[in-house]
């Protein structure tokens, strides 16, 4: 039974979204599966959808939330595991990306449609800005130490939440855990373009990709539907 | 330049800097920038006022003047920094923490002399300082320098092993400035950013820079203090 993860957050999304993301998952996943929830606001998401609340007390904010994915207390189901943002559309079967093989490793989303290599040499004096992951779509297993990105996480989350701008700069930068890329040509960035240099032009629908993600890179364009 | 009586005789380092910049020149030709910065004029006054005013408050307030431990945050190439450290103070021991590899390689070549032919054990740690506070609040040190906290995490984790080591910092408020994340406005934000509520020595400097639209004027902060000391 394959678990997919997602995490609703404060008001920026609605329960809409969560069932939006659930039915197509169940148009274009071919497998069993079990889609979580991780919000402090259940109302009006579908019942099939099972809800993971946030630990009493919870403090962090935004897509800080995306953590406690790797909080066993929480995500305590066994097997595979696919997370979703709640604004990436699936476009068509997706059982590539269910069966891709991300063996103990974490695996991400790598940004194909950024100048990586500018990006790379104009932040070589502030690293910590500087990543080439999204974690827009985030496939692991139970091979995957997740207590040990929660407990690092934890003991410097001051540092992290201070220095990194969300979770794809702090795991490109830190290298706490096994990484994995999905292949190139999977995702593209609706806001951003599909691979760099051949194909950058922003704003455009394409076919070919599995999914599509809204990477907006801190500016205000991001999303929706 | 400040008119001052440091001693700025650095000739003897030149053959390393040569090798330096062949180094620069062959293998990381994109470090030949961060070369040239670290000779800006305000850096050069950065380091040289830091350096003079340690030396007066070592000579007022610390009991020991001689075979000093001294632990430099992001100390980058180390230009002008540690020259002027090992030219004006009895240092034995120089810590060099920095997060860029290419900077540590390259810092080793320049001071080399200091290493080679004056005998100060000099060594570098390839760290990023906000999540190595446990290791370096091991390092047993006199003093412990960072003039450029305004890319830092605030240092008030940091210890050292001694509870009563000199801290001489500075910051600025650049707040324009790409790599300004941590600037202060005042010195005692600076105080507060480094938890040290009395110190031996606080100013400011005026200093330039050049933006797109014109010359600006902004306002380097320093405070050298102790956290347990005579204060």
């Amino acid at each position: 039974m394959l678990n997919i993860y997602t995490v609703k957050w404060g008001n920026k999304y609605v329960a809409s979204h969560v069932n939006q993301l659930y039915e197509t998952c169940k148009q274009h996943i071919s497998c069993d599966f079990v889609l979580h929830c991780l919000t402090e606001d259940a109302k009006d998401i579908h019942e099939d959808i099972k809800i993971l609340a946030f630990p009493a007390g919870n403090k962090l904010v935004k897509w800080w939330n995306k953590m406690y994915l790797f909080d066993e207390d929480i995500v305590t189901q066994k097997g595979e595991k696919l997370f979703f943002d709640l604004d990436v559309i699936l476009q068509k079967n997706i059982d590539d990306i269910v069966n891709y093989p991300c063996d103990d490793s974490l695996c991400f989303v790598k940004t194909f449609w950024h100048d990586l290599e500018t990006q790379f040499k104009d932040t070589r004096h502030i690293k910590h800005k500087y990543t080439d992951l999204n974690s827009s779509v985030l496939r692991w297993n139970d091979s995957l130490n997740s207590s040990e990105i929660f407990d690092y996480f934890n003991k410097y989350k001051s540092q992290i939440l201070w220095y990194y701008r969300g979770l794809d700069n702090f795991f490109y930068n830190r290298r706490i855990v096994k990484m994995k890329l999905f292949p190139i040509g999977w995702v593209y960035s609706f806001n951003q373009g599909y691979i760099y240099p051949h194909d950058t032009e922003k704003h455009v629908y394409r076919d070919l990709p599995y999914i599509c993600i809204f990477d907006s890179m801190g500016k205000s364009e991001d999303v929706k539907f | 330049m400040s008119s001052s009586n440091l001693n700025y005789n650095f000739l003897n380092n030149f053959k390393n800097w040569g090798e330096g910049l062949s180094v620069i020149e062959a293998k990381m030709p994109h470090k030949l920038t961060d070369f040239r910065q670290s000779l800006d004029a305000n850096n050069m006054e950065a380091s040289t006022w830091l350096v003079e005013e340690v030396q007066k408050y070592i000579e007022e307030y610390y009991a020991k003047t001689g075979s000093l431990r001294v632990l430099i945050l992001n100390s980058w190439l180390g230009i002008p920094l540690v020259p002027l450290l090992c030219e004006n103070l009895d240092v034995a021991q120089l810590h060099l923490v920095d997060i860029d590899e290419e900077s540590i390689e390259l810092s080793k070549i320049f001071h080399k002399h200091y290493a080679q032919e004056k005998f100060i054990n000099i060594r570098h740690w390839n760290l990023d300082v906000p999540f190595e506070f446990d290791n370096l609040n091991k390092i047993d040190v006199d003093l412990v320098i960072c003039i450029c906290t305004e890319q830092m995490y605030p240092l008030k984790e940091l210890t050292t092993k001694n509870p009563q080591a000199i801290l001489a910092v500075q910051n600025s408020n650049v707040v324009e400035e790409m790599y300004g994340i941590n600037c202060v406005s005042s010195l005692d934000d600076l105080k507060e950013q480094v938890g040290i509520d009395e110190v031996g020595f606080e100013g400011t400097k005026k200093q330039t820079y050049y933006s797109w639209d014109g010359k600006k004027e902004y306002d380097r902060f320093m405070i050298i203090g102790q956290r347990e000391g005579f204060f």
